[in-house]
C-alpha cells in the first residue's frame, strides 16, 4: 500500500497473502511477454514454430510499445510472426482471467478431432499499470479498485499437441458462464490514466464462485468417473491466498473429502497475473518437483463473466522431467 | 457433415444503439433466436466476434453481458439443467469465420448442440474515439450440426504479415484522454484482396474444385475496392461476389454478406466464404447451402 495516494490503513499483505509481485517497469509489454513465453515453450518442447497449426493469444491486455492497447491487428498475428509461425491460423481470444484455459478448451476440441496437430496458447499480461492507476484513487478497504493492487505481470505459453490414444494428457476441458454476475468486475480505459482501470465487487464474485464451483466440479468428476480424492493437485485462479484457502475448505466440506495435496498458491510471490495464473502456477509446481508423472491436476478458472472452467489433465514423464523432476 | 448456419439476423444503429455494440449484438441475437423459433436457453455456446464496443471495455468478455441480456441460462447452475459458455474472439473481418471454426470444433465433438455467433461494432462515442470508420452494425448467426453434406467445410488460412501497416487501431492517451484511433493504408483493399485470393485458391485446390463449381463468393470486408480487387485477382465476376450492403460494416460484414447470399443462392448451392483483414490474415471455406431451407423467408 506504499504507493497509494491516500493513507488507507489497509494491510493488503494480510488481506491477500501477497508478499511480492513482479511488475514490468516499462522494459516489457504484453507483446514481449507473450513472445518470450512462446519462444521458451517451443525451445523446451524442441518443436519448430513452423509446425504450429494455430497460435491463440488470450490476454486481457494487448499493450504494445508501452501503454498503447492494440485493438487491431491481433496480438496473435504479431506473436506468430515474431516466432516464425507464419503458416499458423491466428486469432485473439478474450475471456478475462479465464482466457488461457478457454484457449485450451478450444484447442482441445480441434486436436482431439485431428483437425489440428499442434496449437500454441499464449498470453502476455502487462497489467500492473491498473494497480498504479488504482493506487491514486483508493481511500479505504471498500474501494472497488482494491483488487487492482494485487495484479502482477507475466507471460505464459502452453504448447498442446495430439498424442496417441491412451497417452497422458487433457482428460476434460469445459466451462460454464454464470452470466447473472457478468457485471461484477469491469475493466476499461477511464479518465486521464494510461491502460485501464478495473472495478471489482470482490465479495460478490467470491460469493458467486463459492456457491457454484462445487456443483460444477461435481458434474465434471461424475462425467470423468473420478472422485475429488483422485485429484492430486488443484490449481485455481490466483486472486488471494485467503480466498483460495476458504474456497478449498468449502469444496472439501461439500464433497466430504479433499484432493491429495493442498491447493497450489503462487499468488503470494507473483500476485494475480490475470489470464496466465494457472500456467505460472503449473510451471512453478513442476520446477518445485511437486508434480509427478501420471498425477491428476485440476486447473480451475474463476473469472469475470462469471466464468467457471475446469481442465483435468495428467502430465507424462517427458514433460515432468523437462521441468526438473527426477524420480 | 458440418456446421450449418440455421438463421442470420442483422441490426443497424438506431438512436439507442448507435453507440452501443452491446445493444446491437443483443438485438441481433434476440431477433435471430425468435426467427428461428428457438429459446435463449437452448444456446450452449455464445461467441462474440465484435471488436469496437461500449467504453472500449477490456473485461469481461462482452459475450457474457450479451448472454445475460438475452437470458441464455444466466442463473446459478442447478441440477438437470445445462449452462451456456460465452467468450469473445477478435480477428477483424475474419472474426465470424474464426468463430465458425471454433463452433465447428464444439459441435463436431458433440460438446454442444446449438451455438450463437454474434458480431457487432459501434463507435463508443463520448470523446473516446477519433474518426471512427465503421457503421454501427450487428449480426447474429445461429449454428447447429447436420450429419449430411451440408455446412462449413475446412477453413484455410493465409498470413501475409505487414505489422499492421494496412490497418491498425489502438487505444492510447492523447492529450490526457484515452482515445481509440485508426490508421489505414490506401492500399489496404488491394492487399486484403491478394491475401483473400490466396486463401480462396488454397481452399479450392484442397477440394479439387474450380471457380466453375461454386455459385458465388461470400466476402468480407464489404468495400467496393476490395470486391473489385478480389474479382481481378481471382478472375471471377464481380456480380458473383456478394458483400454486405453497407460498405462500412466491420466484423458483421461476412454475416451480412451471407444473409444476402442465402436469399439469392439455390438450395444445395455451394458458396465460398472468404474473409480478409489486417495482420494480414485471410481465410476461406466452402459452404454448402442447406436444401430447401436456404430460401427461408425472413
Amino acid at each position: 500500500m506504499s504507493t497509494t495516494r491516500h493513507h488507507t490503513h489497509i494491510d493488503l499483505e494480510r488481506l491477500t497473502g501477497i508478499h511480492e509481485r513482479r511488475v514490468s517497469v516499462g522494459e516489457d509489454d504484453s507483446y514481449s511477454l507473450a513472445t518470450t513465453a512462446a519462444v521458451d515453450a517451443l525451445h523446451r518442447a524442441q518443436r519448430q514454430a513452423a509446425s504450429l497449426d494455430a497460435v491463440i493469444s488470450c490476454s486481457i491486455t494487448k499493450l504494445r510499445d508501452g501503454l498503447t492497447q492494440q485493438m487491431e491487428p491481433t496480438m496473435s498475428s504479431a506473436v506468430a510472426h515474431a516466432i516464425g509461425a507464419d503458416q499458423a491460423m491466428t486469432f485473439d481470444l478474450s475471456n478475462a482471467c479465464a482466457g488461457m484455459l478457454t484457449g485450451v478448451t478450444v484447442a482441445n476440441n480441434w486436436i482431439r478431432q485431428g483437425s489440428m496437430q499442434r496449437v500454441l496458447v499464449v498470453s502476455g499480461e502487462y497489467i500492473s499499470q491498473l494497480g498504479h492507476n488504482a493506487a491514486r484513487h483508493i481511500r479505504n478497504i471498500m474501494s472497488k479498485e482494491l483488487a487492482s493492487l494485487t495484479l502482477g505481470d507475466a507471460g505464459a505459453a502452453l504448447l498442446l499437441e495430439r498424442a496417441p490414444t491412451g497417452s497422458e494428457g487433457i482428460k476434460f476441458a469445459g466451462f460454464t458462464t454464470v452470466a447473472d454476475y457478468s457485471r461484477l468486475c469491469l475493466a476499461y480505459p477511464k479518465g486521464h490514466e494510461p491502460a485501464a482501470r478495473m472495478f471489482t465487487d470482490a465479495r460478490g464474485i467470491h460469493r458467486a464462485a463459492m456457491a457454484n464451483t462445487p456443483l460444477l466440479l461435481h458434474e465434471v468428476l461424475d462425467t470423468v468417473g473420478i472422485s475429488l480424492h483422485d485429484i492430486d493437485h488443484v490449481i485455481t485462479h490466483q486472486t488471494s491466498a485467503r480466498a483460495i484457502r476458504k474456497g478449498m475448505a468449502k469444496m472439501s466440506s461439500y464433497f466430504g473429502e479433499s484432493p491429495r495435496h493442498d491447493a497450489v498458491i503462487t499468488v503470494d510471490r507473483y500476485g494475480n497475473t490475470a489470464s496466465t495464473t494457472h500456467t505460472v502456477a503449473l510451471i512453478e509446481e513442476l520446477e518445485s518437483r511437486h508434480i509427478r508423472p501420471g498425477e491428476t491436476v485440476a486447473l480451475i478458472a474463476l473469472a469475470s463473466g462469471l466464468e467457471i472452467g475446469i481442465v483435468l489433465l495428467t502430465l507424462d514423464e517427458e514433460l515432468v522431467e523437462r521441468y526438473g523432476h527426477s524420480d | 457433415m458440418g456446421t450449418v448456419i440455421e438463421q442470420v439476423s442483422l441490426t443497424d444503429g438506431g438512436w439507442r444503439t448507435h453507440h452501443s455494440a452491446l445493444r446491437l449484438a443483443v438485438n441481433a441475437a434476440k431477433h435471430c433466436l425468435h426467427e428461428a423459433g428457438r429459446n435463449a436457453h437452448d444456446v450452449d455456446l455464445l461467441i462474440n466476434a465484435g471488436i469496437y464496443r461500449d467504453r472500449n471495455l477490456a473485461e469481461p468478455a462482452l459475450a457474457a453481458m450479451i448472454q445475460e441480456d438475452i437470458g441464455a441460462n444466466p442463473e446459478d447452475p442447478h441440477e438437470q439443467a445445462h449452462g451456456t459458455f460465452s467468450f469473445d474472439v477478435s480477428n477483424g473481418s475474419c472474426g465470424v469465420l474464426t468463430a465458425l471454426q471454433i463452433v465447428d470444433g464444439f459441435l463436431k465433438s458433440r460438446a454442444i448442440d446449438l451455438a450463437l455467433v454474434v458480431a457487432s461494432d459501434a463507435d463508443p462515442g463520448h470523446g473516446m474515439s477519433e474518426d471512427f470508420p465503421f457503421s454501427p452494425a450487428g449480426a447474429a448467426l445461429l449454428c447447429d450440426w447436420f450429419d449430411d453434406a451440408r455446412g462449413v467445410e475446412r477453413i484455410h488460412w493465409i498470413n501475409i504479415p505487414d505489422e499492421g501497416e494496412s490497418f491498425s487501431a489502438t487505444v492510447g492517451l492523447l492529450d490526457g484522454r484515452n482515445v481509440l484511433r485508426f490508421a489505414e493504408s490506401e492500399k489496404a483493399d488491394e492487399l486484403f484482396a491478394a491475401a483473400a485470393a490466396q486463401a480462396a485458391e488454397a481452399c479450392l485446390h484442397a477440394s479439387a474444385l474450380t471457380l466453375d463449381d461454386i455459385d458465388a463468393i461470400v466476402a468480407a470486408p464489404a468495400h467496393s475496392g476490395f470486391r473489385a480487387a478480389l474479382s481481378a485477382h481471382m478472375g471471377f465476376s464481380e456480380t458473383q461476389i456478394i458483400v454486405a450492403e453497407d460498405q462500412r460494416t466491420h466484423t458483421a460484414s461476412l454475416a451480412a454478406a451471407f444473409d444476402r447470399a442465402s436469399a439469392q443462392i439455390r438450395p444445395g448451392g455451394r458458396v465460398l466464404l472468404v474473409a480478409a483483414g489486417t495482420g494480414i490474415t485471410a481465410g476461406a471455406a466452402l459452404y454448402r447451402m442447406p436444401d430447401g431451407t436456404a430460401s427461408r423467408q425472413r
